[in-house]
């Protein structure tokens, strides 16, 4: 299945949740806000989020400091 | 009938051209340059300014023009004074401007930058919350001064807006925003500027405000300490309703300190993309 993160093109095995995906492409997930096809997703939400395929994810990641 | 014509052409342009001088109504009977002008109104100035760029003093004045006249070295009168501090930007632009709310979240180094540059925009009406008190280690990229450590930060930045803009409107709550809280606080702005220090404070805000308050414009920032190039600081659009400003990762710790330039950076994008959402329907 294709998928764009982060503008760019990963291949991974079948549909799967979001959270599953982020894990296996070993993406540290502290912090993060995700968007997909213009949604957002929060990380409540990661594992319940069905990613399809030529779904486009964008991550927003936060650090502290101000 | 075409001479006709042509006189009234000339009486109607020649008697009654309208132009506004420091933002007043202003009538004149004949074709005057800018220096003719400030003279018949008795006005001194060595800076003119024609719809928000200075001018040449042979400039003939045409109708609807804002015209500014400025002494340099000398207070205006009060009645010029407002228009004057936003005569740079154009009359069109200012009266937006004029008639915005946006709510501060957050009074630090980013808070406190954005409020200060949307005050010099002459942004109508600027709410700041934060429940800290300014203490000596602000001071490095904060804007406040020796002279209001222990003052709270909302109303020593208040303070610094009325200096800067006296017909601004600003509200402050001493509050620590949190998830009971937020909705209420900040509801009814059209951009609300998320400006917290603390990570877990920006998450909540970002994911509680993009959810249930579709009609505001929400803008973040995410990634401001150091010294790094300036140039990886980038806008990520975040859903419908939101960006995020920063590099995304130099978070403030030990060896990241937070540095004025940086953060002042990130809190001007800020700002800017303020300027940009409220006027984006300025042609």
């Amino acid at each position: 299945m294709n998928i764009i993160l982060n503008g760019k093109p990963y291949v991974i095995e079948n549909s799967n949740n979001l959270l599953n995906i982020l894990k296996t492409l070993d993406i540290n997930l502290q912090n993060l806000i995700a968007e997909v096809n213009g949604e957002i997703v929060t990380a409540k939400e990661f594992e319940n989020k069905i990613i399809n395929e030529n779904d486009v994810i964008e991550l927003v990641k936060f650090v502290g400091g101000g | 009938m075409k001479s006709l014509l042509t006189l009234f052409f000339f009486k109607y342009i020649l008697l009654s051209m309208k132009l506004f001088v420091n933002g007043v109504e202003t009538s004149i009977d004949k074709p005057l340059n800018l220096l003719q002008l400030s003279k018949l109104l008795n006005m001194e100035a060595d800076i003119f300014i024609v719809n928000s760029f200075p001018n040449d003093t042979s400039y003939i004045v045409k109708e609807n023009d804002n015209i500014s006249f400025i002494k340099k070295g000398t207070l205006p009168k009060k009645e010029h004074l407002e228009y004057l501090l936003n005569c740079r930007q154009g009359i069109t632009i200012t009266d937006v401007l004029k008639n915005s709310k946006v709510v501060i979240c957050g009074c630090g180094g980013l808070g406190s930058n954005v409020a200060v540059s949307l005050a010099r925009s002459g942004i109508g009406y600027i709410k700041l919350i934060d429940f800290d008190v300014v203490e000596p280690s602000n001071i490095n990229r904060q804007c406040y001064f020796i002279n209001q450590i222990g003052e709270y930060k909302t109303n020593a930045l208040k303070n610094i807006i009325t200096e800067i803009n006296p017909y601004i409107n600003v509200d402050v709550s001493n509050v620590l925003l949190d998830e009971s809280n937020i909705i209420d606080e900040v509801s009814g702005f059209q951009v609300i500027l998320e400006c917290f220090d603390n990570v877990k404070s920006k998450l909540m805000l970002i994911e509680k405000c993009t959810a249930m308050l579709p009609s505001s414009f929400i803008i973040g920032a995410s990634g401001v300490a150091g010294y790094f190039d300036t140039d990886i600081i980038k806008i990520k659009k975040l859903g419908a309703n939101a960006l995020i400003v920063g590099d995304f990762e130099n978070e403030a710790g030990e060896n990241t300190p937070l540095m004025a330039p940086r953060v002042a950076a990130a809190a001007a994008i800020q700002a800017n993309e303020t300027l940009k959402y409220l006027l984006k329907d300025i042609k």
